[in-house]
């Protein structure tokens, strides 16, 4: 009985390691990876040529490479180490150019190569048969001393997990897995997080795997077959995708009480000794009644709650304090920026990254010759366009036209066919969005995608640029090194709640907000990450008059702050209001530029909107 | 449960020897292949089911039921797989109720290799999938097939991200 209990704790400590590795893949950064359990396998073998003698007499014909016989703990940090490294090299291989989806099979199909080569092969590590007598990592397997060792690791593991899965790097990872393309959108590099994840995870899985072997002293392929990935993305579906204490009470209930603990324990039911086919049925059965009825798991993914330093009655008193908008900038600014001496969008930190201050009126982004074509459609034909600091430009047109087309080749998010983009006169046009973003050429895109399963104040957040936490040395020095800055998000993002009147809803998942308040939400991001060039497409789109007012004054504010703001819009009595420059589009050319007033007279202009 | 090995005539092609039951399977796969053309492209049915595909709110807005459609897509996958299982147990000399654990990702191998959402793209990449495995199992060694198989699949997604036949997104994107 009590080597039973001591079985349970083992293998609880052992597959809540593995799980944990597989949630903060899936669960927080979205990578599904269905061959999850070669990288258990991985550590596995690892540890167990480099823990085995020279030369030992398996009893067969079967033989092993290596035989390095180090000791117990550096077999286990050569484990990490290969889990890790197979772990990233597989990411580096497999996650640039395949779509996410098609990544879980990939590794479904690397795990099935790994298996039957390994296998079929039994001088390389000991084939079907496997290694065994493999010893212990110097704590004997036997004893409660070995359970000890495995509370020890995962209480160490735990520590360094919460580093990638609490604060804001888990914070950028969860936005990574919500909205990949917002995420780049705002400076996230998709390609170096995600491979940075299955880093990690593999080093898990392997810990995970050499702790197993060192306690069971045998590993062959039977062992690691592709159910047992299913195993173990069960735990983490049972017990919440994305949070850690539920992955915990996941591993509990399917691996370990089902899998390892039913077949023990025949007694506590009428039925006779559960077959493996018994547990099988009953692992089926568990995972289908959460998928139907808790599909969010035992202990669902928390968000962070911030409690606002402004009180309700503050927030309302300042939104009657902002005078509604008039015509006139001049009027506008003021009465915002008036406002308890707070300028909303001029950004604390916001200047020093940029290169260089550019001079009211100063061209800072330019497109020359952009010429976009989808199949057969000249989308955009030879358009120069050019974005200066300090002063609003619109971008109008009949439907068609090209203007977001024009937008999503500034922003990055499509390639140019021909022609180039500068900024401050050097080609950016072949520089990938994340990069765009970092050099603070910043957007939103026509459809508003929020981070869903963040709070609010979050998606704020995680759009602040040259976040500290997101360094190696933020990952190694921990909250004390990002303390003080994520204050200063925080207090930035409230500020911006409070202007676009979303303060009540600061802690609500994003998820939940109507379609007016996410392309709010989408604005006051790009905001958050402070750019030198803002291009907006329909920001005002579906928002209510009130707060397309606010919209308005933050955009003309915000210019006269120095960045170059471009709007896509619509409602040409608001492009009149807020825009010193207009630009006219129509099948793909600029056809008229000017200020509102001179483009309503314009014969050509309207020429195009009648034929539009 | 067996059967007897299939009476019939033995038919030689390429160097690999058929019996007539496999041709017949054969020709039936063929014929279905051509059935689902003509649905997809000749039917108001097809038509309903790729606009339900595209963009399903936008096909509900058009007048679809797209509700319906789902059910009759589950219908026709349903007896396309009994056709299949047929096939499976007819030309299987024994079969129990494991037979078809790993067919599944068969299955899937091959629609990826073609390209998710391309029907010629599936009918191709399960056609690759299929021989090359049976080939690699009888030249190399049984055991390989499954790994010629998957291998093949990696292979193709890692040069071509979106299977044989997937379209290039509508915006080449620079993102990651």
């Amino acid at each position: 009985m009590s080597y039973y209990a001591l079985l349970l704790v083992v293998y609880l400590g052992i597959d809540t390691i593995a799980a944990w590795g597989l949630n903060l893949e899936y669960g927080v950064a979205g990578v599904a990876n269905l061959g999850y359990i070669l990288l258990i396998a991985a550590g596995a073998y690892t540890y167990a040529v480099l823990r085995l003698p020279h030369a030992v007499n398996l009893g067969t014909a079967a033989s092993y490479i290596g035989g390095e016989h180090w000791p117990g703990w550096t077999a286990v940090l050569g484990a990490i180490v290969v889990g890790g490294v197979l772990g990233g090299a597989l990411g580096v291989v497999a996650v640039r150019r395949i779509r996410l989806d098609y990544f879980a099979l990939v590794m479904f199909g690397f795990e099935i190569l790994a298996w039957t080569i390994v296998g079929a092969y039994p001088n390389f590590l000991g084939g079907q048969n496997g290694l065994f007598f493999i010893p212990d990592p110097g704590v004997s397997n036997s004893s409660w001393s070995y359970a000890a060792l495995i509370v020890i690791v995962c209480a160490g593991t735990w520590l360094i997990l919460r580093r990638f899965t609490a604060g804001p790097v888990g914070r950028t990872l969860r936005a990574i897995r919500d909205a990949p393309a917002s995420a780049s959108g705002l400076g996230k590099n998709l390609f170096a997080w995600r491979t940075s994840v299955q880093v990690v995870g593999g080093a898990m899985a392997a810990l995970s795997g050499a702790l197993l072997v060192g306690f069971l002293g045998a590993w062959s392929p039977p062992a690691w077959t592709s159910l047992e990935t299913l195993l173990f993305l069960t735990a983490v579906i049972v017990g919440g995708m994305g949070s850690d204490s539920g992955v915990l009470a996941g591993t509990a209930i399917v691996p370990v009480l089902i899998v390892q603990g039913v077949q023990f324990v025949p007694s506590i039911s009428a039925l006779p000794a559960l077959s493996s086919d018994g547990t099988m049925l009953l692992f089926s059965l568990v995972t289908l009644g959460f998928l139907f009825f808790r599909s969010q798991g035992l202990i669902p993914e928390r968000r962070p709650r911030v409690r606002l330093a402004r009180t309700s009655a503050a927030v309302s008193a300042a939104a009657v304090s902002t005078s509604p908008v008039s015509s006139s900038r001049d009027a506008a600014a003021p009465a915002v920026a008036g406002r308890r001496g707070e300028n909303v969008t001029a950004v604390p930190g916001g200047a020093e990254r940029r290169t260089r201050a550019a001079a009211p009126g100063e061209v800072i982004l330019r497109a020359e010759r952009v010429r976009v074509a989808f199949g057969g459609v000249l989308a955009v034909r030879d358009v120069d366009f050019a974005a200066r600091a300090g002063s609003v430009t619109g971008l109008i047109g009949p439907n068609g036209a090209g203007k977001s087309t024009l937008i999503k080749v500034l922003r990055g998010t499509q390639r140019v066919d021909s022609g180039s983009v500068l900024l401050d006169g050097r080609d950016i046009s072949r520089l990938a969005v994340f990069r765009r973003a970092r050099l603070g050429v910043v957007g939103t895109s026509q459809l508003a995608e929020p981070f869903a399963r963040l709070t609010v104040i979050e998606n704020l957040c995680v759009a602040a640029q040259q976040q500290r936490a997101e360094s190696v040395i933020g990952l190694l020095n921990g909250r004390r090194w990002w303390r003080a800055q994520e204050a200063e998000f925080v207090a930035r993002a409230e500020l911006l709640l409070e202007r676009f009147n979303l303060a009540a809803k600061a802690n609500d998942r994003a998820g939940t907000l109507s379609g007016g308040e996410r392309k709010m939400l989408d604005v006051m991001r790009a905001f958050m990450a402070a750019p030198r060039i803002l291009l907006l497409d329909e920001p005002m789109a579906g928002v209510t008059p009130a707060l397309c007012e606010r919209i308005e004054s933050a955009l003309t504010e915000l210019a006269d702050s120095g960045t170059a703001v471009v709007v896509v819009e619509h409602d040409l009595a608001s492009v009149g209001r807020i825009c010193d420059h207009v630009v006219v589009m129509a099948l793909g050319r600029v056809i008229e530029t000017g200020t509102m007033n001179e483009l309503r007279s314009s014969a050509v202009v309207q020429q195009a909107y009648l034929n539009g | 449960m067996s059967f007897a090995a299939q009476a019939g005539h033995e038919l030689q092609f390429l160097g690999f020897t058929l019996t007539e039951l496999q041709v017949a399977f054969i020709c039936i796969a063929a014929v279905l292949m051509l059935a689902f053309h003509l649905l997809l492209t000749m039917t108001t049915l097809g038509r309903a089911l790729r606009a339900t595909a595209g963009n399903r709110t936008l096909a509900r807005a058009c007048g679809i039921r797209t509700g319906r459609v789902v059910d009759f897509t589950w219908f026709v996958t349903g007896m396309m797989c009994g056709v299949a299982g047929m096939a499976l147990a007819a030309t299987t000399v024994a079969f129990d109720f494991n037979l078809g654990s790993l067919f599944l990702f068969y299955m899937v191998a091959g629609l990826l290799l073609g390209g998710a959402g391309q029907p010629y793209g599936a009918m191709l990449g399960a056609v690759v999938i299929g021989i090359s495995s049976q080939i690699a199992a009888f030249y190399v060694n049984p055991l390989f097939s499954d790994v010629v198989a998957f291998g093949i699949m990696v292979v193709i997604l890692l040069v071509r991200p979106r299977g044989i036949f997937g379209l290039a997104d509508a915006s080449s994107s620079l993102e990651a």
